[in-house]
């Protein structure tokens, strides 16, 4: 019994009883939860949206700032969910590189210059996705370009469906992150600006605090502790 | 899942199914999320390199479906590479082997592996019968996990007596053994990853970091960005990522790194940056034997003298490396020498050298090993956070099973056979008799080969490695092979050129479909659990083992329990490493942590052997303690510039460099299956300078036809690709089967370590 651990939740005695009760806690929440979304209290005010430019004036989407920053062009190529999972062999894997690569001889030919801050590129008539994680300079340490043209191996490997979007834990709560955070943990990147992927772009890029409302729908993580002990 | 688990999985389950019948239409996630989420993430060391990368793999029902690098492994801090995370689908190949194969008539017969057992037994038996102890014998690899390795050494070396046991790691990373045995008694590095963290100065022998070690590589660049001034010296015969990524690339003729290092500590006396304490208490000065050979003949011997000389006699040796003398042997600029010299000698700059296959595979191997060790040890800059040479290993288990199981021919796993304390060690931990383990050596790995082709030995069971693909010079060690009276026995998971040679195949369980262990570059062990059960009757290595073993009449010392085999055989080898200097974690702390470090003492990892700061089998009293040494005083060894056996001639104007690249794992024969790794790199190619290939008017893409003594081969020309020789060299990938460099390739070797050089040999290069 080690690493599969389901263990590190609160409850660790769940007797019928205390189900009871945090059931109870749950009922009263959910209606709570319904009222105020039925009433729509949770709107801002009056429905309409602030004006772009106080939004762009928060420092901490600075990041955003600069993605949302260039105007959608009418005509642009939009990454579809569809495209976005077919460059991962697996979702949350490495999207290949698809498009011509330039050196090969470097360990990132200058793939920063589109992909640090995003924007649109003539070539490919499209907005580039931006990076999560621009920190990391050995891009073709995990992302490869794929020649397409070369006659493999047949493989039995089954894919595995996609995260669902959009899943509450109450009926109208903020959906939760349905992926892992790992190497993804700037939200705005893939989230915000023209360059993402038109499913999963927020509506309301201009709340900083991602992760205040969205928390993570499974954190494997929470039963390790620093020293990779399982408790 | 334990008790506890289950019944908190059912009690929440409950209380949700209850409130949801309540409200429906309100999801009650908040409550047990795990009853909805399928997928479980495990820890394992990566499948792939010998950095060891902790991974955390996704499984689903009955399948591994995603991979992430494991947050809480110290190696990779939750990053990993292309291989890594692309790793579980080299288990989905739709030509998996499920079923035991028997050849029958020449043609390759599917049985029931029971059956294919018993031959493979009895087969042993006979010719143990008719041609003695030492014509059976067993080929395993750096991937074998411990228990393989320790099963097959307890088999061969205990129970039937013949130290014909040997592992591609040969070919590998012997140099490396013998260069930590020649100067410090002890194999395997003092230092640990963290060292990256601390370091000033990375120096990249002959060492394409960020294609080989990428995880590593990352790090370092990593500690550069944070830190100003950090600067990353590639020292190489070929242009590569890690040039590129480098602050410096000095490029040297191919064998001459042996005078350019001998050069740096010709600076470091000339400009008085030797660290005289520490040489004078923690080292001492030795030369051996010279003009040493290239083993290129049948039964070659040697064997090393160690004399002791005087610093004086050592400074005379060195005044034939001045860095003028060395530029014109090696090409590199005297100024660049002075400028590395300064970098190694600058007592306010802390420096890591880095090297594997470059320093490894290398006809003076042993030698450049020793003298990157005495740039180390005259400047003093060893065993300490942020300062140490570093030799990184090329498989998950080259240092875990080869080098600490010791699953070579001289090896036991603990001393060599040639120790009677160490045989007597082995025999009463494998309950078997003393004189059972033979005090000699028999046949290291090319001799191996040599000797089946010979037909000294008819037997050999192969095992995790695909020598058809990776031995050099196989135009004469596949027809070897395939000679009448010679039995092959070949444990894979995927049909591969060895395949191809065998009588009969066994059909193995692969990494997570059973549970093991590897032991990466920096001492770490790390465990895996069976997460998958293996295909049709695929069983592990070990598994394979103990059932020969057991047909075999060694029932027991193969008693191991089905259930808990891995445990019982793990705590058996265990009791060799016992002691401050190699104690190995227990069982149950393995199966918790994300590999452990050893020597582990009282509950504790060593992570900088040799400081008695860090370390608790130093004499105390000292600040260094070389204790694998008399006196615990490391060797600083005269070894000079030696040239390569086979050098480009008028006939055969280029040399020939192999090697590998990032998408694929040694022969291919696992990331050739895995499509994105696949697609980016289909095929192998010949690497040209620029230069030459305007001269030949070979274009990128052309079909060029080389030639070695041995062999030929047609392959697609790369010009300004991937990476670029330098002029009068080619280089070519040895990941593709339907492009055998290896027939090419010479079969010298080191002759201290018997590592093959598979860097350097003579070639014709045509427009095909």
């Amino acid at each position: 019994m080690c690493c599969e651990g389901r263990e590190g939740m609160s409850t660790q005695k769940a007797s019928p009883g205390c189900a009871v009760a945090i059931l109870g806690l749950f009922l009263i929440l959910s209606f709570v939860v319904a009222y105020l979304v039925e009433g729509k209290l949770l709107h801002d005010e009056g429905g309409h949206q602030k004006p772009l430019k106080t939004l762009l004036a928060s420092p901490v989407t600075k990041k955003a700032t600069k993605v949302v920053n260039h105007a959608v062009m009418p005509g642009a190529k939009v990454r579809t969910l569809r495209e976005f999972y077919s460059r991962r062999a697996y979702p949350g894997a490495p999207p290949v590189i698809p498009h011509p690569a330039g050196r090969e001889d470097v360990i990132a030919d200058s793939c920063l210059s589109c992909h640090d801050q995003g924007g649109y590129v003539p070539k490919y008539n499209a907005f580039a996705p931006v990076s999560p994680h621009p920190e990391k300079e050995s891009c073709r340490q995990c992302h490869v370009p794929q020649s397409g043209k070369a006659e493999g191996f047949a493989s039995a490997w089954r894919d595995v469906r996609e995260p669902k979007r959009g899943q509450s834990a109450m009926g109208g709560s903020p959906p939760r992150i349905p992926h892992t955070l790992q190497l993804r943990e700037n939200c705005v990147s893939c989230h915000v600006g023209p360059g993402a992927v038109e499913e999963i772009r927020v509506s309301h890029p201009e709340r900083e605090n991602c992760q205040q409302c969205h928390v993570p729908r499974s954190t494997p993580e929470l039963f390790r502790s620093k020293l990779g002990l399982t408790k | 899942m334990i008790r506890r688990d289950i019944l908190k999985g059912m009690a929440l389950a409950s209380a949700a199914t209850a409130a949801s019948a309540l409200v429906p239409g309100v999801a009650f996630a908040g409550l047990p999320d795990e009853v909805n989420t399928d997928i479980q993430w495990k820890k394992t060391p990566c499948r792939f390199c010998g950095v060891g990368c902790g991974l955390l793999v996704g499984v689903q029902k009955d399948r591994a479906v995603a991979v992430k690098g494991d947050p809480a492994c110290s190696v990779n801090k939750g990053l990993a590479c292309v291989k890594g995370y692309h790793s579980i689908q080299a288990l989905y190949g739709s030509d998996r082997l499920k079923k035991a194969y028997v050849r029958k008539d020449g043609v390759l017969v599917e049985t029931p592996i029971k059956e294919a057992l018993d031959l493979v037994a009895s087969k042993m038996k006979e010719t143990i019968k008719s041609h003695g102890k030492d014509s059976v014998s067993i080929y395993g690899s750096g991937q074998w996990t411990i228990p393989d390795g320790y099963c097959a050494s307890k088999l061969f070396k205990g129970c039937i007596g013949t130290n014909n046991v040997e592992a591609n790691a040969r070919l590998c990373m012997a140099s490396a053994v013998t260069g930590f045995l020649t100067t410090f008694g002890k194999d395997e590095p003092m230092g640990c990853y963290e060292d990256i963290d601390y370091a000033d100065v990375f120096v990249a022998w002959g060492n394409n970091m960020a294609e080989m070690h990428p995880v590593l590589f990352s790090r370092v660049l990593d500690r550069r960005a944070k830190s100003p001034g950090v600067k990353i010296i590639d020292f190489a015969t070929r242009t590569t990522r890690t040039s590129h990524a480098a602050d410096h690339s000095y490029l040297f003729k191919p064998q001459t790194d042996l005078a350019v290092a001998n050069a740096i500590c010709y600076e470091l006396f000339k400009n008085g940056w030797v660290n005289e304490d520490f040489v004078k208490n923690f080292t001492v000065f030795k030369k051996g034997k010279t003009d040493i050979g290239y083993g290129l003949e049948d039964g070659f011997a040697f064997k090393d003298k160690m004399e002791s000389i005087d610093l004086k006699a050592y400074k005379e040796f060195l005044a034939d490396y001045t860095p003028e003398k060395v530029e014109v042997i090696s090409g590199v600029p005297a100024t660049d020498i002075r400028y590395m010299a300064k970098l190694f000698g600058d007592p306010r700059k802390k420096v890591v050298s880095f090297w594997c296959m470059g320093a490894n595979q290398h006809t003076r191997g042993t030698w450049i090993n020793n003298l990157i060790y005495n740039i180390h040890l005259l400047t003093g800059k060893i065993s300490q956070p942020g300062n140490g040479p570093f030799s990184l290993t090329g498989q998950p288990s080259a240092c875990g099973t080869v080098r600490e199981v010791g699953t070579l021919t001289h090896k036991l796993p603990y001393g060599v056979v040639m120790k009677e304390a160490a045989r007597r060690k082995a025999a009463e931990i494998w309950n078997v008799p003393y004189e059972n383990i033979p005090s000699k050596p028999t046949y290291h790995t090319v001799e191996m080969f040599r000797a089946l082709d010979r037909g000294d030995i008819r037997f050999m069971w192969i095992q995790v490695t695909n020598p058809m693909v990776t031995m050099p010079k196989l135009n004469r060690y596949r027809p070897g092979a395939q000679k009448k009276d010679r039995f092959v026995v070949v444990s894979d998971i995927y049909p591969t050129p060895t395949t191809e040679v065998a009588d009969v195949i066994l059909p193995s369980a692969c990494w997570i479909e059973r549970e093991g262990m590897y032991g990466n570059s920096e001492r770490r062990t790390a465990h895996f659990e069976k997460m998958l059960q293996p295909p049709g009757e695929a069983m592990s290595d070990t598994w394979q083992l103990i059932e020969v073993a057991r047909r075999l009449g060694y029932g027991k010392q193969f008693s191991y329990t089905e259930e808990n085999h891995i445990r019982e055989i793990y705590e058996e080898y265990r009791l060799f490493h016992m002691g401050k200097t190699h104690n190995m974690a227990p069982y149950d702390v393995l199966r918790k942590k994300s590999g452990v470090v050893w020597p582990y003492v009282d509950g504790k990892s060593t992570l900088w052997r040799y400081n008695s700061k860090f370390d608790p089998a130093c004499d105390s009293s000292k600040a260094f303690d070389f204790y694998g040494k008399p006196e615990g005083k490391a060797f600083i060894l005269a070894r000079p510039f030696e040239d390569a056996p086979e050098k480009p001639d008028a006939e055969f104007p280029f040399w020939l460099n192999t090697g590998r690249v990032i998408e694929h794992w040694h022969s291919g024969s696992m990331t050739r299956r895995i499509p994105t790794l696949h697609q980016a790199v289909p095929e192998a190619y010949v690497e040209l300078n620029p230069k030459d290939a305007k001269v030949l008017n070979i274009k990128n893409g052309d079909k060029v036809k080389l030639v070695t003594r041995r062999g030929e081969l047609v392959v697609p020309a790369s010009v300004d690709g991937r990476g670029t020789p330098t002029p009068g060299m080619v280089f070519v990938p040895f990941f593709d089967e339907n492009h055998l460099i290896n027939n090419l390739t010479l079969d010298a070797f080191c002759p201290i370590s018997k590592q093959p050089d598979y860097k350097k040999c003579a070639v014709r290069v045509e427009k095909a």
